[in-house]
């Protein structure tokens, strides 16, 4: 561990107050393997390739990249997501980064996507700063390891819609589980 | 939004995942050229 004075006064580029910020980042846990948790989201059944939405925004889940959270909150304020904004994400102020459950919770989903057409549920890994809550994880990255159910109305036979997200996105289906 | 209870004690984590959890980009399948018989040579 990198040691500083402390005080009040500056050191080189640092001011005591980055300081004290540098030292309490190194008291965070790292962790090399994600998070495995879970989440639903919409299937944009009429794009080409079929594509993953969030379910409280219009957000998509791009194929084979990871997803980063922006805090929408702010994006909905009328910042631009390519512009600066005011915070990290996620944040336990802000409450605000990438959703998901832990197991044991995971049927909560069904209230998440209630009124929703053309939902699937999923496993998700999460990482990046994620910030851990008693029943589930803010994140700052995250992307599906695997679909296992559907809900809501849909306009085309789930199951083979699922197949092809599994292709898509590279990730596994078991409809069983 | 899902509900996901009250942040635990010290909730923050730093993970940087040894194996990239993305899966790579989908490529084609490269065309298999279909195999050939080389004749054999008989002695005239």
């Amino acid at each position: 561990m990198m040691l500083y004075p402390m005080g009040n006064h500056i050191i080189g580029p640092h001011s005591a107050s980055e300081v004290s910020k540098q030292l309490a980042r190194e008291d965070v846990p790292m962790y090399i393997e994600p998070y495995r948790s879970y989440r639903c989201w919409q299937v944009l059944v009429e794009e080409n390739p079929v594509t993953l939405k969030s379910i409280s925004y219009s957000t998509k889940w791009p194929a084979r990249e990871a997803f980063h959270a922006t805090c929408m909150t702010q994006v909905y304020r009328g910042f631009s997501a390519t512009e600066p904004i005011g915070h990290d994400t996620p944040s336990l102020h802000h409450v605000c980064g990438i959703y998901s459950v832990k197991e044991g919770v995971k049927d909560r989903l069904e209230e998440w996507c209630r009124n929703k057409k053309h939902v699937v549920y999923g496993v998700v890994l999460v990482w990046g700063k994620v910030l851990e809550f008693e029943e589930g994880y803010l994140s700052e990255y995250a992307y599906p390891l695997e679909f296992y159910d559907h809900a809501g109305g849909w306009d085309y036979e789930p199951v083979e819609v699922m197949r092809e997200l599994a292709r898509i996105y590279g990730c596994a289906m078991d409809i069983a589980s | 939004m899902v509900r996901i209870g009250k942040p635990i004690e010290q909730p923050e984590r730093e993970v940087i995942p040894i194996v990239d959890p993305v899966p790579v980009p989908e490529r084609e399948e490269p065309v298999k050229t279909p195999e050939v018989e080389i004749p054999v040579k008989v002695p005239a």
